[in-house]
């Protein structure tokens, strides 16, 4: 009997042997596949243009360029890719792809088409970050960062690397615009990224003539109510609205003050608490936001002059308060003229006046909001 | 030759760690998701109304264990005679073969899905079946054996998940409360009662405890800590995904995919998803072992025996497995009601029946 069993050991220790080490089963070969780290879609004449950048392992670090794309066309998002296998007899994976850039003049019409199929979709996650690209999206993916010389690469570092502490662009992922379209308010915010060129740098001695290098700008966020674009956050507003939903560190803003001085105030930590309840006729939407600020410098007179202390004197206090509150003021207009609700004023009352907005719910709109804000600025005391 | 009864006893703490891996892990992969289909953001309520269930069944088997001294088949044979007894050993060996199918396609999926990125084939797969077939030729010893390491991969894994999702968790999501009717509720935790019931596997470590210990407060307090701990996950995964739960069939894999962290230090959810489902192995394979323990009081304790009994049970579940390949979706709902007709009245009401038992032969 025990002869018996260690032959079964050993038949065992075969079968898993072989099943294991030949390497052979399903497994990527990460040195002979090419991955797809970001897709661009436009549109092409009545079909979607799916263009895919592909970044294969190579030992050199090489800039992307036109031959690292790949194109399918196809009526649906789902042809498209599936047009790329045809034509290329590769069926792309999209396992390691971070980032889609869809072209905002097809917005309006595909956003949903692309939020359900990256849902549903087994081939992508979900995670996946969105943005909206000014001109062609495939010319976005074409272009050389200066961060990383695969674009893709530089949007992610501009969009996420750091989130919590640089929160002056705003970034959306998939599966956010996903449960914003189904929520009571249908708002959704994505950024759209501008390209702009810099200075080619000169050859090297005896080098080849560089490319272009481009600076991708994603400090504009795009509004948008049941998925269809109304408008626009500049980047002074995009910065004021992350202040407000999320908690932030370090940000850096100005606070003109006197007739020609300008302090530059450092944003080292912030607080806020929107409250959303209804009141009569009105919605009141209170903001409340505490800043923790140093003086970093101040600008007279068109110079800049290094301060000996950060500590912020009174004066310039009251007027970042005052901006602020300006700001956010125009963040609330903005809200209500583009119909946007990105101060998310329906789902709070519906999550947290349930009663109250299942009886007005038709009735509600962004004209009754009734704002409060509420702003405390504060100086850290530090000496340099 | 050797009985079952003079087997080696299970110590009370490696019960506990056996349970405390095994029963919060069967929990993380699809239930969540099939909860909010029907319970909404109150899916953590019909959560509760499960657990609450699952403790009832596990108190009463660990009050089973404490009462009985001899085994659950010298329990059944003391009263109803030897032949009844191989009949009701023959319904539990049916019952626990069925409830393993479900879970063995439901980590099939998981496995393809979470750590292939390429479309893998079925052969991927194949080798856990080798791993049941040696856990239930060699019966429940194993499992104890493998208890500690289990329960700590179990801890750890669900921790981590926790760790990695709790910030990007929007509790508000679940607001308001109880706006689902309670029918809604009803329905979503009789639906996910498939996932539950591991109170029953109890009946068979009856006897085999270490005699004059106590179980019941310790398993209590540990499983509480795994249920809870499923709960808070429950919580965070509706926290993240919101009204779209309902489409992530994989929430252990898919909730902790969101975090900031990963963009910097690299995928440590898949290290997460490594722990738990090293767990979900033998949590799976469980039921599986017990329906061979069956048909060893039924067949007598052979080798060749358990040898033949432990493969045709590993054949026929992975022929299962091939026939309803991929059709998920389609194999919950199946069993869902096969559930109530036969599983539920077998996992929920039989056991209760063991106290009309006799210790001892009349």
């Amino acid at each position: 009997m025990k002869s018996y069993a260690i032959k079964i050991m050993l038949a065992f220790i075969f079968v898993f042997l072989s099943l294991f080490l030949t390497n052979d089963l399903g497994v990527i070969k990460i040195e002979k596949t090419a991955i797809i780290t970001a897709i661009a879609i436009d549109q092409k004449e009545d079909k979607l243009s799916v263009s895919a950048q592909i970044s294969l392992p190579k030992a050199t670090d090489s800039a992307a360029d036109e031959d690292s794309l790949i194109s399918g066309e196809g009526k649906t998002i789902g042809l498209a890719i599936d047009d790329i296998a045809v034509k290329t007899g590769w069926y792309p994976k999209l396992a390691f792809c971070n980032l889609i850039i869809l072209n905002k003049s097809i917005a309006d019409e595909y956003l949903f088409e692309i939020v359900n199929y990256v849902l549903y979709s087994k081939k992508i996650y979900d995670s996946i970050l969105i943005a909206y690209s000014d001109g062609e999206a495939k010319e976005i993916l074409k272009a050389t960062g200066s961060l990383d010389n695969v674009s893709s690469f530089s949007i992610q570092k501009i969009l996420l690397k750091n989130a919590d502490d640089a929160n002056a662009v705003y970034y959306s992922r998939v599966k956010d615009i996903a449960i914003s379209l189904t929520s009571e308010s249908k708002q959704s915010l994505i950024p759209l990224i501008k390209l702009s060129q810099q200075e080619p740098r000169p050859p090297a001695t005896g080098g080849s003539e560089q490319k272009p290098s481009f600076v991708f700008d994603a400090s504009t966020t795009m509004l948008l109510d049941k998925g269809k674009i109304v408008g626009n956050l500049n980047t002074e507003q995009t910065l004021f609205y992350n202040l407000i939903v999320k908690g932030v560190k370090e940000i850096y803003f100005e606070v003109p003050y006197d007739t020609d001085k300008t302090a530059l105030l450092k944003i080292v930590d912030s607080k806020s608490k929107t409250k959303v309840k209804p009141n009569g006729n009105k919605i009141d939407l209170d903001i409340s936001l505490s800043l923790n600020v140093y003086l970093i410098d101040v600008k007279s007179g068109g110079i800049f002059q290094t301060e000996n202390s950060n500590i912020v004197p009174e004066y310039i206090i009251d007027k970042a308060e005052e901006k602020i509150k300006r700001e956010i003021q125009t963040l609330v207009q903005k809200s209500v003229e583009s119909g946007c609700d990105f101060f998310e004023v329906k789902e709070s009352l519906f999550r947290y006046h349930p009663k109250y907005y299942k009886k007005h719910k038709e009735q509600i709109t962004l004209q009754q909001l009734n704002e409060k804000i509420k702003i405390n600025v504060k100086s850290l005391d530090k000496k340099r | 030759m050797k009985t079952l009864q003079n087997k080696n006893y299970f110590k009370t703490w490696q019960i506990c760690l056996l349970f405390l891996a095994v029963v919060p892990v069967t929990k993380l992969v699809s239930m969540p998701s099939f909860l909010t289909s029907s319970a909404n953001r109150s899916l953590w309520i019909s959560g509760i109304i499960c657990f609450i269930l699952d403790m009832a069944l596990f108190i009463f088997m660990a009050l089973a264990c404490r009462k009985f001294d001899c085994t659950f088949y010298d329990a059944l044979k003391n009263t109803f005679g030897e032949k009844w007894a191989k009949a009701v050993m023959c319904l539990f060996a049916l019952f626990f073969f069925i409830k393993a199918l479900y879970p063995i396609l439901e980590e099939k999926y998981f496995i393809e899905n979470t750590f292939y990125e390429e479309i893998t084939t079925d052969f991927v797969f194949y080798p856990f079946f080798a791993l049941c077939f040696y856990l239930c030729f060699k019966g429940l010893k194993v499992l104890e054996r493998a208890s500690f390491l289990l329960a700590l991969f179990s801890v750890i894994g669900v921790l981590l998940t926790f760790l990695l999702t709790y910030k990007e968790s929007e509790l508000t999501k679940l607001l308001p409360l109880f706006q689902e009717r309670p029918g809604q509720i009803i329905n979503g935790s009789l639906n996910s009662l498939l996932f539950c019931g591991e109170g029953i596997y109890l009946l068979f470590f009856m006897g085999r405890t270490t005699p004059g210990k106590r179980l019941i407060l310790p398993l209590s307090l540990t499983l509480l800590g795994g249920y809870i701990s499923v709960i808070a996950l429950f919580v965070s995964f509706y926290g993240v995904f919101g009204a779209v739960s309902m489409t992530k069939i994989f929430s252990l894999s898919q909730m902790s995919h969101y975090s900031l962290i990963l963009s910097n230090i690299g995928r440590l959810d898949s290290l997460a998803c490594f722990l738990i489902d090293f767990a979900r192995l033998f949590a799976i394979a469980f039921p599986l072992i017990l329906c061979v323990e069956c048909f060893r009081y039924i067949f007598g304790e052979k080798l060749a025996t358990t040898l033949i009994v432990s493969g045709v049970v590993v054949i026929l579940s992975l022929i299962f497995v091939i026939l309803f390949n991929e059709k998920i979706v389609y194999t919950f709902n199946l069993f869902n009601k096969l559930f109530k007709y036969f599983l539920l009245p077998v996992n929920f009401i039989l056991p209760f029946f063991v106290f009309t038992l006799k210790k001892e032969k009349t």
